[in-house]
């Protein structure tokens, strides 16, 4: 899944040194080292670029690289929840709040699940920020996941 | 024969009869036996009597030399410089002890005042007087009270006329208020309390007492604190839908000077129940009394300003009187059983049903922060889950914006 983002205001010129491919590469020496199954973990029908999903503690974790109007960017999701049928009002708020409490993270909706979020170009990426910036979603899906699910209630998107 | 005619001053302004009551003080101040604290507190019945600003500086003057340590003529000097109120035609002292019971003993006890301070008019408690003959220990200066501290009883005068309170504990540092139901309501700013549910109130220096804010309206930057104390008399305010351009005006900061501007001419629209101002800096965060030139009540001082100039804008007495009804009406219908959202400012109905959050902001009522908070479903109308139409989707009932279904986004 890739959200779609902003358009960049600059920079649309740079010359950019390293392909999706490298990148990809580096993504999956990462993956490894942390022992992830590449295999298994990699996304065969992303459309444009690459895809990985495997489990982090309770979390899921989605990583994609993918290049949108000449850039390239990594998307690191954790898809946490499945929304409850009531008490929105309530849940959005405290969703909202969270997310001024996070850092380099934010939480957002997408159809009816709420993400953890990171989002970098990929330009001067490497390997420790990558690893960095996973081990961080991941961190944060696993506390908020359930806190979200007794109090408000909903389903865990892990959960069948 | 001095210390009769001082006693007997002091009773007649007690009762009312000022003139009486400086004519006899002025006798007693002839004779030199009245010395040191008594003599000071003479001159400061005498201040009472009078009605301009520099009379009663001279009477404090000569408080303060005849008891250069006098706490009480200190206060009342730093209270009229600091902030120039306006004369008090209405507002005359009222007897602080109306019966005449026995002056109390002599009082060493911390925290024991024998001194009664009864709001900016000041009245002095005669029985240090009366136990005398004027023993030196009932003139003590009263004990301090570290600020913020709930005093046991708050030591006010039901009768006295507060101009204005002080308010601390709001996350904007310390602001003003004033009383506006005999009930003791206050009137401030949503600025100066911001989320808090409890603030103190300081009804004079080393005097305050913990209050509760009961209602907000942040659209209007304006809050009501509950004290619990009987206010006999209120500010006199004047019913004006509009304010004329360039009348001047005062507004008093607690224990501050007055700021001192105009109703400003602007071209551009002024939101209902707000007037523009000239006044620019405030002295605290806001909830100033503001005065007109006839010293009658015509509105609230405010921290807002437009985007274009630094002038601030004050909130019009009658929007102040009008939500302050609502806010009375709205607490009577439900017979107090409404819970304050400190989120948004509402009485919450929620909350009284056992639900954890605010239905008009979703935030967590004061109530249920410290339980474990779990879904309640059935508590979906309150926050308008009962859509008639569920969403083709999801099947949930909580309603569609912009054509999409709040819960899960699908587009009908």
């Amino acid at each position: 899944m890739l959200f779609s983002r902003r358009k960049p205001e600059e920079d649309n010129q740079q010359p950019r040194t390293l392909t999706l491919e490298h990148y990809a590469a580096t993504v999956e020496q990462i993956l490894h080292s942390i022992g992830v199954d590449i295999g298994q973990a990699r996304l065969n029908d992303v459309e444009q670029g690459f895809g990985w999903s495997f489990r982090r503690g309770s979390a899921i974790i989605e990583i994609y690289i993918s290049e949108q109007e000449g850039r390239g960017y990594m998307q690191v999701l954790a898809p946490i929840l499945h929304v409850p049928a009531t008490g929105l009002l309530p849940m959005y708020r405290r969703l909202l709040e969270l997310n001024l409490q996070l850092t380099n993270a934010s939480l957002g909706m997408y159809f009816d699940v709420v993400y953890v979020f990171n989002e970098r170009p990929l330009q001067g990426l490497d390997a420790q920020e990558a690893n960095n910036i996973i081990t961080l979603v991941a961190g944060y899906a696993d506390d908020l996941d359930n806190q979200l699910l007794d109090e408000f209630g909903g389903r865990l998107y892990s959960q069948a | 024969m001095s210390f009769r005619s001082m006693e007997q001053g002091i009773a007649a302004i007690q009762s009312g009869n000022m003139a009486e009551g400086a004519r006899l003080l002025r006798i007693a101040l002839r004779s030199d036996d009245l010395k040191g604290p008594l003599r000071a507190t003479a001159y400061l019945w005498l201040a009472e009597t009078k009605k301009s600003r520099e009379e009663k500086m001279a009477c404090y003057n000569e408080a303060m030399a005849a008891d250069p340590g006098n706490q009480h003529a200190r206060e009342r000097i730093a209270l009229l410089y600091s902030t120039d109120l306006p004369p008090v035609s209405d507002t005359q002292p009222q007897p602080a002890i109306k019966d005449n019971t026995p002056p109390p003993p002599p009082d060493n006890m911390p925290g024991r005042t024998n001194t009664q301070h009864t709001g900016d008019t000041g009245h002095f408690d005669t029985g240090a007087l009366r136990s005398a003959g004027g023993t030196q220990q009932n003139h003590a200066p009263p004990s301090q009270r570290a600020p913020h501290q709930r005093p046991q009883t708050p030591n006010y005068n039901p009768n006295a006329v507060y101009r204005t309170v002080g308010i601390f504990g709001g996350p904007n540092g310390r602001g003003s208020g004033f009383f506006v139901t005999r009930d003791g309501l206050l009137a401030t700013t949503r600025f100066v309390v911001g989320g808090e549910t409890q603030v103190t109130v300081e009804l004079e220096p080393n005097n305050t007492l913990q209050a509760q804010v009961v209602r907000s309206f942040p659209e209007l930057d304006l809050a009501f604190i509950h004290t619990g104390l009987t206010v006999n008399r209120l500010l006199q305010g004047q019913a004006t839908p509009v304010l004329p351009d360039n009348m001047p005006l005062t507004a008093l900061a607690h224990q501050r000077r007055a700021m001192s501007g105009y109703v400003r001419q602007t071209r551009s629209d002024t939101k209902a129940d707000w007037f523009p101002t000239t006044i620019s800096d405030l002295n605290d965060a806001g909830g100033n009394p503001v005065f007109n030139d006839r010293h009658v009540l015509i509105g609230m001082l405010t921290h807002n300003a437009n985007r274009t100039s630094p002038y601030v804008y004050g909130i019009n007495i009658n929007a102040i009187y009008r939500f302050a009804e609502h806010y009375s009406q709205e607490s009577r219908s439900a017979g107090g059983q409404l819970i304050y959202c400190p989120g948004c400012g509402i009485l919450s109905r929620a909350g009284t049903v056992g639900g954890y959050y605010c239905e008009m902001c979703g935030s967590t009522l004061p109530t249920a922060e410290n339980v474990r908070r779990s879904p309640l479903p059935q508590l979906a109308r309150f926050y308008g889950e009962t859509m008639h139409r569920p969403c083709p989707n999801c099947d949930s009932r909580v309603g569609f914006f912009n054509g999409a279904c709040l819960r899960c986004g699908y587009q009908i």
